[in-house]
This record gives structure tokens, sequence and C-alpha cells, in this order.
């Protein structure tokens, strides 16, 4: 505990200053007829620096005037007179008052230096202290907590910890674990301190506050306020406020520390779940897709082996139609979770987009054969900038979409065209439209329109917004006024490098 | 095409880590014909491959030691035996670096079985024939005299610039064969010109322009998405 060790009150040395003085007297009374007047006073003087080592300066003076008086009086010729007789004995005297005073006074000086030490070392000891209680605490709540405890021991005070909120721009806010529940002008006091780095009892703002409170601060803006509530009657003062700054410095400090290995620790595990997310993607791609591969290569393998009934030959022929279906969903889901993870880096150069849809109409095969599909482009298009690929699959996903959700035999439309800064394409349909109420969430992850037929993921739109949008585009959805859905992929246009006739 | 006739069976070898897989590419290969020899690793591959002459290797990318691509550019420094690679969809860049190291085709998995061995038999057949090819090259209604550079359409004569026969003449020579885009840049626009997507896409619209002229038939530059192109070819 940092307590100054308690004053003795004054009267108290004075009294120990004339007991003394009696005792000396006393013995001196009894040694003067072997040693005689003049070393009376050696004794005296020897008490007095004695005296010195345990009182203040008042008690000390007091004890060399009385000293003083003593041998004057008692044992200096005349006798019990305060008149001296010899000049030798008014020199001696005189020499005896001085050197009694200098010496008490190094003395009191020695003293009040090693008070002092102590002191220093008491704080030091006491910080040394709450620096290794906080040492290994583990996060930042139970940092807190000790700080709580450490500092609530030390001052044997109740202790309040002010926080701010975690919304931005908000206010302190008091620490649940705090001993000492603020009352609203104590918080407000808090508040205050934020600013000016220390308030309350003691101070120079609001001195007449029940306690005293420290910002929380290692020199940058204040991370709280350290309140403390010591009882009534121990006088706060200036070492113990210097103290207590201390401990909301290191407070401050450790604070400052944890959030940073917080910060470290989270960097860390987000790479390690990067990491962590890519390999499963990886091993669960390879996984699903070498039995599949297995799987169509073994139907394949029997339907083309010959000899198979009617019967049998479609069996096969159903084996492979569900692979391809499967293989659809695999190759969805790993996109979706390629979208959701953030790792869709689309590899941009410059793809014709009549060349794209060429690619995901031949891809798609006999996917769209129960449709109408129409192509209308306009003549001149520009190139895009685009990963090929990732714009190819956002195409086939509207067009196994359209096909799935509007009856065989209807049409559906393709176009593309140039608008202003952005190259269009879209994929309208002549089947029911959308409800109103879903075209905003229609390319939502999972989002399936209610009553829709079953089949399909919820996967497709999410993962043509997903990669469009990874390579700087738009997607949109709307109804068309003449009835039926469509789809929108908006592409910015970026003029392309001249490319003269027969160039290079 | 025959291949069940010949005396001596073509020799495949199936380089892939999964039993699975190696068991059905055996017996779909051993059905089309072929002998068929199996490696379970890169190094195992390799080392096959320099004790016995193969007609072709089935290289699966993803193998346990040492890349596939790897086992490619080792394989590439002292032979000339086709290779085509397995690979996953999703894996255009691992594809592009493998065909540029010098694989002849890829297949994705899953794959289906009768485009394997189309691809297998065309691969096969490109090494045989060398840099012998026919001056002739025919192809639906497309008609190219190599020799007298002449290009016939429907028995019209089509008028190409230098570049865009350059660019024709380049497919022809590997027709059935898939290009990178790297691969054709060099050759028809020069090395320092690899990147320079733009001038491909434009010449190829162009060509499609003049020489697909029916949208019913079937077409005749095959676009290999994130890849690059391949010229149909009448049997593949």
């Amino acid at each position: 505990m940092f307590f100054p060790p308690r004053r003795r009150t004054t009267w108290f040395e004075y009294g120990l200053a004339l007991a003394i003085f009696a005792a000396i007297s006393l013995l001196n009374l009894w040694l003067e007829p072997w040693i005689g007047y003049e070393a009376i006073a050696l004794v005296y003087l020897l008490a007095v620096v004695l005296l010195a080592l345990f009182v203040g300066r008042g008690p000390i003076l007091f004890g060399t005037i009385l000293t003083a008086m003593g041998w004057s009086v008692m044992f200096a010729p005349p006798r019990y007179s305060f008149h001296i007789g010899s000049f030798y004995d008014k020199m001696m005297f005189a020499m005896y008052f001085v050197v009694a005073l200098t010496v008490a006074q190094l003395t009191a000086r020695l003293r009040a230096e090693r008070l002092a030490e102590q002191k220093s070392e008491e704080r030091s000891r006491a910080l040394y202290l709450f620096t290794r209680e906080l040492a290994d605490s583990a996060g930042r709540t139970d940092i807190l907590e000790r700080v709580i405890n450490q500092v609530g021991r030390t001052f044997n005070a109740k202790v309040a910890l002010l926080l701010p909120s975690d919304h931005p721009g908000g206010k302190f806010g008091l620490f649940p674990k705090s001993t000492w529940q603020l009352d609203d002008s104590e918080e407000m006091i808090s508040q205050a301190c934020e600013k000016c780095r220390a308030a309350g009892r003691g101070t120079q703002e609001f001195p007449g506050a029940m306690g005293l409170y420290v910002a929380l601060t290692a020199g940058g803006p204040a991370e709280g306020v350290l309140a403390v509530c010591p009882s009534a009657e121990i006088e706060l003062n200036s070492d113990q406020k210097e103290l207590l700054e201390n401990f909301a410095r290191q407070t401050a400090l450790v604070l400052d520390r944890q959030r940073l290995r917080d910060a470290e620790i989270n960097t860390r595990l987000l790479v390690e779940s990067e990491r962590f997310g890519r390999t499963l993607l990886n091993s669960v791609s390879h996984e699903l897709r070498t039995p599949l591969a297995a799987i169509s290569t073994a139907a394949a393998t029997l339907r083309d082996s010959g000899g198979l009934s009617p019967g049998q030959q479609q069996l096969s022929n159903e084996i492979d139609s569900a692979t391809t279906r499967l293989n659809r969903v695999v190759q969805s889901l790993l996109s979706a979770a390629r979208i959701q993870s953030g790792q869709v880096r689309p590899n941009l150069d410059w793809c014709d987009i009549s060349d794209v849809l060429r690619a995901t109409l031949r891809g798609l095969g006999p996917m769209l054969a129960k449709h109408l599909v129409e192509r209308e482009l306009e003549p001149g298009l520009p190139l895009i900038r685009a990963d090929f690929t990732l714009v190819q699959q956002a195409l086939a996903n509207l067009l196994v979409n359209a096909a799935t959700y509007t009856p065989a035999g209807t049409k559906i439309q393709i176009t593309a065209r140039r608008e202003g800064t952005e190259l269009v394409v879209q994929v309208a349909d002549n089947g029911p439209g959308l409800a109103t109420d879903q075209i905003e969430r229609i390319f939502d992850l999972f989002h399936r329109t209610p009553g829709s037929k079953p089949g399909g993921t919820g996967l497709g739109l999410a993962i043509v917004k997903g990669f469009i949008e990874a390579q700087g585009g738009r997607v949109e959805a709307q109804n068309r006024p003449a009835g039926g859905a469509a789809f929108s992929i908006y592409m910015p246009v970026q003029e392309a490098p001249n490319i003269t006739e027969e160039s290079a | 095409m025959n291949v069940e006739n010949r005396p001596i069976p073509l020799s495949v070898l199936v380089i892939d880590d999964e039993t699975q897989m190696q068991r059905l590419l055996t017996i779909a290969l051993e059905a089309a014909g072929y002998l068929v020899t199996t490696a379970g690793s890169g190094q195992d591959g390799l080392r096959t491959i320099a004790y016995h002459r193969h007609d072709l290797v089935i290289l699966d990318l993803g193998l346990p030691d040492i890349s596939g691509l790897l086992v490619l550019k080792q394989l590439r420094e002292w032979s000339q035996t086709p290779v085509i690679i397995l690979t996953v969809h999703d894996a255009e860049a691992e594809k592009v670096e493998a065909l540029d190291t010098g694989a002849d085709d890829y297949v994705t998995k899953p794959f289906n079985t009768s485009e394997l061995l189309a691809r297998v038999r065309a691969s096969i057949r490109r090494a045989n024939q060398g840099q012998s090819r026919e001056p002739v090259f025919c192809q639906g209604d497309l008609k190219v005299d190599l020799t007298a550079r002449r290009v016939m359409l429907q028995g019209e004569p089509v008028k190409l610039t230098a570049k865009e026969y350059a660019l024709l003449r380049l497919f022809i020579l590997h027709a059935g064969k898939v290009l990178t885009h790297r691969q054709i840049l060099r050759e028809v626009w020069g090395a320092g010109h690899e990147n320079d997507t733009q001038y491909l896409r434009v010449y190829l619209m162009r060509l499609r322009e003049k020489l697909e002229l029916n949208p019913a038939a079937a077409p005749l530059f095959l676009t290999e998405p994130g890849v690059g192109y391949r010229l149909a070819e009448g049997g593949a």
C-alpha cells in the first residue's frame, strides 16, 4: 500500500524533545561531578544530534534552545541562573548554539533526503508492481480488471474506469467492473478530464470533487479516464497524484500494446482463414470433380462400348446428364465460394463480346435446345477489357436461368449495344417476368423467389453479379414492358489502343 | 483412324495420381485399341518415357510430387512426344502455361470420353504427319490453296489482307490444334506483340465476317475461352 507514513503530530515531537531534554539533564546532573560542566555540553550536543534523526525542524530548534538554556542554567557557573559568568563560558554557550543548530540542520536534511528516497522507492515499487501485474494479463478486459484491482489496493480507494463507447464520437462509458459507481456530476468531471489530463480533488479543475480523475494517455488522445475515490480522511498529495498519473500512462501504454497485438492476431487470423479457405476450395474442388470425372468417363465408356440394350443405353445417358448437372452445381458452389471469400481475381484482357457470346452458346450446347435463342448485336461494338471466362460464365448463368424459368418454345433474346461509356449485354426472356418486390434482391446469394419452381441453387444470379462487379461492371434486372424479364450486364468501355490496318 | 487394324498398337502413357482415373482412362483407351501404360507420379512418368517410346502422353497437371508443368518442361527438353494435359475448369492460366510450354492439347475434367479420344487421335496424327501438309486445305465451304495463296469460299475467291491471310495460314498449319493467344500473336505479329490481344480479337472478327458466312453451318474458328483459338478440323 502506498501511504505516506502517517505524520506524527508536531506536538508529539515537541514532547519528545522535552522528554529527551529532561532525561539527559538528569543524566548530566549525575555525570557532572565526574566530567565537569564543559563536557556536559557535549552530552547535550549528542542528544540534539540524535533527536534530529527523528523529528522535524521545529522540535530540533526547540530541543537546541532547551539544552542550551539547561546547560547555562543548571551547569554553567553561576549555577541555577541564566547568567553566565566567564567570557569563556559565554563563548562556549554561543558556540554550542551554533554547532547544535548546524549539526541538527544537517541531520534533518539527511533525514529528509532519506525520507524522499524512501518515498520514491515506494513509488517505484508500486509502479513496478502495477506494471508486473499488467504484464501477464490476457486480453483487454483482463487488463482493465487488473488496473482496477491494483489501483484500488495501492490507493485504498474505490476505482472507476471510463472508456470510449464503441460507436465513434460517443461519450465515455463506465467500465462495468468498476468498483466506484460514478454519479452524473462525477461523470461530467471525468468527461472534462479527457481534455485537461487530470481533474478533481487536489487539482486545478474541480478541486472540490470527491475523487481524482486522470486521463489514460501516453501522449496521444485519451483512451479513457481513471478515477479514484479514496476515503475522505486520506489526503491526496502531489506524490499520489503523480503516481496515479504514472499508472494512467502505464495503463494507456499497455492498452495500446494490447490493441496492436489484437490487430496483429486479427491480421494473422484473416490471412490464415483466407489460406484455409483457398486450400479448402482447392481440395473440395478436386475431391468433387475427380469422382465426377470418373462417373462421367465410366458412363461414356459404357455407352460407347456398344452391346447395350436400349434400356441400358438410356440409363447411361441418365448418368451422363446427371453428372453434367451435378458438375454445374459444383461449379456454381465453387464460384460462389470464390466470390464470398474475395478470391475472384479477374484476368483482364481485350475481349470481343460477340466472341464471348459465341463461346457461351457453344459451351451450353443442348441446355438451350428447347428455346428459340435470338442474337442481335449492334455492328461495330468496341472491344471491352474483361476476363473472358468470367463474362462467359455470367452470360451462361443468365441464359440457363432464362431457360429454366420460362416455358419451352419461348424466345430468349440476347442483345448487345453500346450506351455511352458502357457496353450493355441483355438477356431477355418471354416468361412470367419478375415480381416487382423481388427485383432488388434477386442478385442476392441464395435468394430464391418465393413460389418459383423447384430446381436451381439460388447461386446463379449472385455469381453473375459477383463476377461482373469484380471486373468493374454492373448488373441490372427489370421487367420488359412487353412481358418477361430482362437481365443486363453493363461493362465499362475503354478506348482500345488504335489498331492500324496491317499493324506491326 | 482404324487404330484397331494396325499391326502394332499405338501406345499411350497416362500420368495421373488418381488410381480411379488411371483405371478408367485405361479402359476407355484400351477399348479404342491403344496400348496403355500408367504412372502415378511425375518422376515415375518421366522415367517411363525415358525407357520406352510412347506415341502420346496424357498428363494430369495436379500431381503429388512435382507439378505437371515441370514434368512437361523436363520432357520437352528431350522429347517431342505429343502431350495432352488433364486439367480442371477455372484453371485457364494453367492451361495457357502448359500449352505455351509445349503441350499439344488439353482436356478439362470432367471430360467427355469421345472428346478425349478425338483429341488423342488428332494429336497423334499431327505428330506423325510432321511438317509435311497437304498444300490444299478443305473444310466445309472453305478451300485454301497454301502454295497459290488462294482462298475460296463456296467456289468464290475471297480477298484477304496480308495479315488476315497470315493468321488463316497459321491456323491451317495447325488445324485442329489449340493455339494460345501468345503463340498466335508471336507467329503473326512478332515477339513484341505477345500481349496485344486486341489485334487478335479484331482480326479474328474480320476473318469470321469473311469466312463464316453461314451462321447455321459449323463454325470454322473455335474459341477456347481464356486460352486461345482452334481451327475446326473435319474429323475432330
